[in-house]
Protein backbone atom coordinates (compact mmCIF):
# COMPACT_ATOMS: atom_id res chain seq x y z
CA UNK A 1 0.00 0.00 0.00
CA UNK A 2 1.16 3.63 -0.55
CA UNK A 3 1.49 5.14 2.14
CA UNK A 4 2.61 1.58 3.70
CA UNK A 5 4.46 3.18 6.71
CA UNK A 6 4.96 6.36 8.66
CA UNK A 7 7.47 7.57 11.09
CA UNK A 8 6.65 10.77 13.09
CA UNK A 9 8.44 11.74 16.19
CA UNK A 10 7.91 8.77 18.77
CA UNK A 11 4.29 7.46 16.35
CA UNK A 12 5.27 4.35 14.31
CA UNK A 13 2.72 3.41 11.73
CA UNK A 14 2.50 0.85 9.23
CA UNK A 15 -0.25 -0.80 6.23
CA UNK A 16 -0.64 -4.23 4.90
CA UNK A 17 -3.42 -5.21 2.41
CA UNK A 18 -4.82 -8.44 1.77
CA UNK A 19 -8.20 -9.29 -0.03
CA UNK A 20 -10.72 -7.46 1.83
CA UNK A 21 -8.87 -6.82 4.81
CA UNK A 22 -6.46 -3.74 5.20
CA UNK A 23 -4.29 -3.88 8.58
CA UNK A 24 -2.80 -0.63 10.40
CA UNK A 25 -0.61 -1.22 13.35
CA UNK A 26 0.54 1.87 15.36
CA UNK A 27 3.26 1.73 18.11
CA UNK A 28 5.12 4.72 20.34
CA UNK A 29 4.07 7.81 21.13
CA UNK A 30 0.93 9.84 19.01
CA UNK A 31 1.63 13.35 20.42
CA UNK A 32 2.26 16.78 19.11
CA UNK A 33 5.25 15.63 16.91
CA UNK A 34 2.62 13.40 15.10
CA UNK A 35 -0.71 14.69 14.64
CA UNK A 36 -0.25 16.67 11.17
CA UNK A 37 1.56 13.62 9.69
CA UNK A 38 -0.56 11.29 11.12
CA UNK A 39 -3.67 13.16 9.44
CA UNK A 40 -2.03 12.67 6.00
CA UNK A 41 -1.17 9.60 6.58
CA UNK A 42 -5.14 8.36 7.14
CA UNK A 43 -6.60 10.67 4.64
CA UNK A 44 -4.13 8.75 2.07
CA UNK A 45 -4.83 5.69 3.05
CA UNK A 46 -8.72 5.88 2.89
CA UNK A 47 -8.32 7.34 -0.42
CA UNK A 48 -6.25 3.69 -1.59
CA UNK A 49 -8.48 1.68 0.74
CA UNK A 50 -12.02 3.74 -0.97
CA UNK A 51 -10.61 2.55 -3.89
CA UNK A 52 -10.19 -1.64 -3.46
CA UNK A 53 -12.74 -3.80 -2.49
CA UNK A 54 -12.01 -3.86 0.97
CA UNK A 55 -14.42 -4.52 3.34
CA UNK A 56 -12.87 -3.81 7.09
CA UNK A 57 -9.63 -2.20 8.55
CA UNK A 58 -7.93 -3.83 11.53
CA UNK A 59 -6.35 -0.71 13.53
CA UNK A 60 -4.06 -2.45 16.03
CA UNK A 61 -2.80 0.26 18.53
CA UNK A 62 -1.56 -2.52 21.51
CA UNK A 63 1.42 -0.89 21.03
CA UNK A 64 0.40 2.89 21.32
CA UNK A 65 1.74 3.84 24.77
CA UNK A 66 -0.50 7.31 24.22
CA UNK A 67 -2.28 9.46 22.06
CA UNK A 68 -3.23 12.92 22.48
CA UNK A 69 -6.32 15.05 21.31
CA UNK A 70 -4.66 16.53 18.14
CA UNK A 71 -4.04 12.80 17.10
CA UNK A 72 -7.38 11.85 18.28
CA UNK A 73 -8.87 14.08 15.97
CA UNK A 74 -7.08 12.40 12.76
CA UNK A 75 -9.16 9.69 13.74
CA UNK A 76 -11.89 11.21 14.09
CA UNK A 77 -11.67 12.99 10.73
CA UNK A 78 -10.88 9.31 9.11
CA UNK A 79 -13.76 8.19 10.18
CA UNK A 80 -16.27 10.83 9.58
CA UNK A 81 -14.84 9.96 5.83
CA UNK A 82 -15.62 6.69 6.01
CA UNK A 83 -19.38 7.65 7.50
CA UNK A 84 -19.82 9.25 4.33
CA UNK A 85 -19.11 7.03 1.63
CA UNK A 86 -22.20 5.17 0.51
CA UNK A 87 -22.95 2.29 2.46
CA UNK A 88 -22.06 -0.60 -0.62
CA UNK A 89 -18.52 0.88 -0.53
CA UNK A 90 -18.36 1.48 3.08
CA UNK A 91 -15.78 -0.33 5.26
CA UNK A 92 -15.78 -0.90 8.55
CA UNK A 93 -12.92 -0.02 11.30
CA UNK A 94 -12.19 -2.37 14.10
CA UNK A 95 -9.67 -0.83 16.20
CA UNK A 96 -7.64 -4.15 18.22
CA UNK A 97 -6.73 -2.35 21.71
CA UNK A 98 -5.36 -3.57 25.55
CA UNK A 99 -6.10 -3.04 28.96
CA UNK A 100 -2.34 -2.43 29.49
CA UNK A 101 -2.86 1.27 28.63
CA UNK A 102 -6.12 2.44 30.22
CA UNK A 103 -6.21 5.36 27.82
CA UNK A 104 -7.20 3.03 25.48
CA UNK A 105 -10.59 2.25 26.54
CA UNK A 106 -11.99 5.20 27.54
CA UNK A 107 -10.63 6.79 23.88
CA UNK A 108 -12.30 4.20 22.02
CA UNK A 109 -15.39 4.49 23.96
CA UNK A 110 -15.26 7.95 23.13
CA UNK A 111 -14.65 6.74 19.48
CA UNK A 112 -17.01 3.88 18.80
CA UNK A 113 -19.87 5.81 20.28
CA UNK A 114 -19.14 8.81 17.31
CA UNK A 115 -18.87 6.18 14.81
CA UNK A 116 -21.46 4.04 15.70
CA UNK A 117 -21.83 0.41 16.30
CA UNK A 118 -22.09 -0.16 12.47
CA UNK A 119 -18.83 1.41 11.80
CA UNK A 120 -16.33 0.83 14.77
CA UNK A 121 -15.68 -2.37 16.02
CA UNK A 122 -13.69 -2.34 19.62
CA UNK A 123 -12.05 -5.60 21.04
CA UNK A 124 -10.13 -4.97 23.92
CA UNK A 125 -7.25 -7.93 25.12
CA UNK A 126 -6.48 -8.26 28.94
CA UNK B 1 2.63 16.98 57.53
CA UNK B 2 0.44 14.22 58.02
CA UNK B 3 1.12 11.02 55.90
CA UNK B 4 -1.20 8.26 55.44
CA UNK B 5 0.52 4.62 55.50
CA UNK B 6 -1.22 2.28 53.95
CA UNK B 7 -0.80 -0.69 51.69
CA UNK B 8 -1.85 1.44 49.11
CA UNK B 9 0.76 3.70 49.50
CA UNK B 10 1.66 6.74 51.01
CA UNK B 11 -0.16 10.01 50.83
CA UNK B 12 0.55 12.87 50.36
CA UNK B 13 2.57 12.73 46.67
CA UNK B 14 2.57 15.62 45.16
CA UNK B 15 5.08 17.63 43.03
CA UNK B 16 5.36 20.67 41.08
CA UNK B 17 8.08 21.57 38.44
CA UNK B 18 8.73 24.75 36.34
CA UNK B 19 10.41 24.17 33.38
CA UNK B 20 10.24 24.65 29.37
CA UNK B 21 7.68 22.02 28.38
CA UNK B 22 9.09 20.99 25.03
CA UNK B 23 7.08 18.02 23.29
CA UNK B 24 10.09 15.54 23.92
CA UNK B 25 9.99 16.44 27.85
CA UNK B 26 5.98 15.97 27.86
CA UNK B 27 6.08 12.43 27.31
CA UNK B 28 9.24 12.06 30.17
CA UNK B 29 7.15 14.06 32.45
CA UNK B 30 3.62 12.19 31.56
CA UNK B 31 5.49 8.78 31.98
CA UNK B 32 7.15 9.68 35.13
CA UNK B 33 3.36 10.76 36.33
CA UNK B 34 1.74 7.86 35.58
CA UNK B 35 4.77 5.18 37.07
CA UNK B 36 5.21 7.25 39.97
CA UNK B 37 1.42 7.61 41.04
CA UNK B 38 0.63 4.19 39.62
CA UNK B 39 3.23 2.76 42.63
CA UNK B 40 1.60 5.36 45.02
CA UNK B 41 -1.85 4.69 44.18
CA UNK B 42 -1.94 1.02 43.43
CA UNK B 43 -4.23 2.25 40.50
CA UNK B 44 -2.77 1.98 36.59
CA UNK B 45 -6.65 3.29 36.09
CA UNK B 46 -6.17 6.61 38.48
CA UNK B 47 -2.23 6.73 37.34
CA UNK B 48 -3.72 6.78 33.47
CA UNK B 49 -6.15 9.35 34.05
CA UNK B 50 -3.78 11.56 35.58
CA UNK B 51 -1.20 11.14 33.27
CA UNK B 52 -3.74 12.52 30.24
CA UNK B 53 -4.53 15.27 31.97
CA UNK B 54 -0.94 16.10 32.53
CA UNK B 55 -0.15 15.90 29.16
CA UNK B 56 -2.84 17.57 27.35
CA UNK B 57 -1.95 20.21 29.60
CA UNK B 58 1.26 20.34 28.90
CA UNK B 59 0.47 20.43 25.30
CA UNK B 60 -2.11 23.09 25.57
CA UNK B 61 0.88 25.36 28.08
CA UNK B 62 3.48 25.23 24.66
CA UNK B 63 0.06 25.64 21.92
CA UNK B 64 -0.94 28.67 23.34
CA UNK B 65 1.67 29.98 25.86
CA UNK B 66 3.11 33.39 25.01
CA UNK B 67 6.28 32.23 27.09
CA UNK B 68 8.43 29.09 26.65
CA UNK B 69 8.05 28.07 30.41
CA UNK B 70 5.12 26.50 32.57
CA UNK B 71 4.90 25.43 35.96
CA UNK B 72 3.26 21.79 36.42
CA UNK B 73 1.39 20.59 39.73
CA UNK B 74 0.51 17.67 40.20
CA UNK B 75 -1.14 16.79 43.53
CA UNK B 76 -2.78 13.69 45.95
CA UNK B 77 -3.52 14.43 49.44
CA UNK B 78 -6.05 13.09 51.71
CA UNK B 79 -9.44 14.32 51.56
CA UNK B 80 -10.91 16.81 53.67
CA UNK B 81 -12.16 15.60 56.93
CA UNK B 82 -15.37 13.55 57.07
CA UNK B 83 -14.46 12.41 53.47
CA UNK B 84 -12.59 9.01 52.49
CA UNK B 85 -10.40 8.56 49.84
CA UNK B 86 -8.16 11.28 48.08
CA UNK B 87 -8.60 15.01 46.27
CA UNK B 88 -6.53 14.80 43.08
CA UNK B 89 -5.42 17.64 41.33
CA UNK B 90 -3.29 18.26 37.99
CA UNK B 91 -2.10 22.21 37.65
CA UNK B 92 -0.79 24.04 34.69
CA UNK B 93 0.66 27.51 35.20
CA UNK B 94 1.95 30.18 32.47
CA UNK B 95 1.28 33.03 30.61
CA UNK B 96 -1.25 33.66 27.77
CA UNK B 97 -2.62 36.05 25.82
CA UNK B 98 -5.82 37.50 26.39
CA UNK B 99 -7.33 35.94 23.27
CA UNK B 100 -6.15 31.92 24.13
CA UNK B 101 -7.31 32.75 28.11
CA UNK B 102 -10.46 33.80 26.92
CA UNK B 103 -10.86 30.49 24.42
CA UNK B 104 -9.59 28.39 27.65
CA UNK B 105 -12.19 29.90 29.84
CA UNK B 106 -15.04 29.66 26.92
CA UNK B 107 -14.40 25.85 27.02
CA UNK B 108 -14.21 25.36 31.01
CA UNK B 109 -17.45 27.32 31.14
CA UNK B 110 -19.32 25.42 28.64
CA UNK B 111 -17.74 22.27 30.65
CA UNK B 112 -19.01 23.54 33.77
CA UNK B 113 -23.04 24.20 32.41
CA UNK B 114 -23.43 21.37 31.00
CA UNK B 115 -25.46 18.35 32.85
CA UNK B 116 -23.92 15.60 30.49
CA UNK B 117 -20.43 15.85 29.57
CA UNK B 118 -20.01 12.90 27.37
CA UNK B 119 -22.77 14.41 25.31
CA UNK B 120 -20.81 17.32 25.22
CA UNK B 121 -17.88 15.57 23.96
CA UNK B 122 -19.32 13.97 21.25
CA UNK B 123 -20.43 17.76 20.25
CA UNK B 124 -17.18 18.80 20.44
CA UNK B 125 -15.64 15.83 18.52
CA UNK B 126 -17.98 16.35 15.50
CA UNK B 127 -17.07 20.04 15.83
CA UNK B 128 -13.17 19.31 15.81
CA UNK B 129 -13.90 16.98 12.65
CA UNK B 130 -14.28 20.45 10.66
CA UNK B 131 -11.45 22.16 12.02
CA UNK B 132 -8.65 22.82 9.83
CA UNK B 133 -6.34 23.53 12.91
CA UNK B 134 -6.06 21.93 15.97
CA UNK B 135 -8.70 19.66 17.94
CA UNK B 136 -10.18 22.26 21.08
CA UNK B 137 -10.34 18.73 22.66
CA UNK B 138 -7.72 18.75 25.04
CA UNK B 139 -9.73 20.06 27.90
CA UNK B 140 -12.96 18.54 27.27
CA UNK B 141 -10.95 15.32 26.75
CA UNK B 142 -9.33 15.61 30.58
CA UNK B 143 -13.22 16.42 31.77
CA UNK B 144 -14.71 13.53 29.61
CA UNK B 145 -12.37 10.79 29.72
CA UNK B 146 -10.18 11.08 32.94
CA UNK B 147 -13.66 12.77 34.92
CA UNK B 148 -11.95 15.71 36.51
CA UNK B 149 -13.07 19.08 36.72
CA UNK B 150 -11.58 22.18 35.47
CA UNK B 151 -11.12 25.11 36.94
CA UNK B 152 -9.47 28.62 35.79
CA UNK B 153 -7.97 31.47 37.87
CA UNK B 154 -5.05 33.97 36.75
CA UNK B 155 -2.34 33.63 39.17
CA UNK B 156 0.69 36.47 39.57
CA UNK B 157 -1.02 37.14 36.14
CA UNK B 158 -0.50 33.77 34.72
CA UNK B 159 -3.42 31.50 33.56
CA UNK B 160 -3.66 28.36 35.86
CA UNK B 161 -5.64 25.61 34.89
CA UNK B 162 -6.89 23.58 37.45
CA UNK B 163 -8.14 19.47 36.36
CA UNK B 164 -9.05 18.25 40.11
CA UNK B 165 -11.25 14.60 41.21
CA UNK B 166 -12.09 12.63 43.90
CA UNK B 167 -10.64 9.39 44.14
CA UNK B 168 -11.95 6.46 46.60
CA UNK B 169 -9.97 3.63 46.01
CA UNK B 170 -11.73 0.34 45.65
CA UNK B 171 -10.69 -2.13 48.62
CA UNK B 172 -12.23 -5.01 47.66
Amino acid sequence: MTPSSLQAGELRASASHSGELVSLAFAGNADGRADSDLEAFLHELHAEIAALAVTQVDVDIRALEFMNSSCFKGFITWIVQVRRMKPPSRYRIRFLATSKYPWQKRSLHAISFFGGSELIEVVTED
Amino acid sequence: MLLIESERGVIPASFSIRFSPSAKLIVVVRRFVQSFYARVLEDTEMSSQLALATHELLENAVKYGTTNDAVLGVSVAAAAEGRDGYDVDVSIRNSASAENLAEAKRVIDALGACDDTFAFYQEQILIASERERGSGLGLVRIAAEAGMRLALDIVDDELEIRASAHYTPDLS
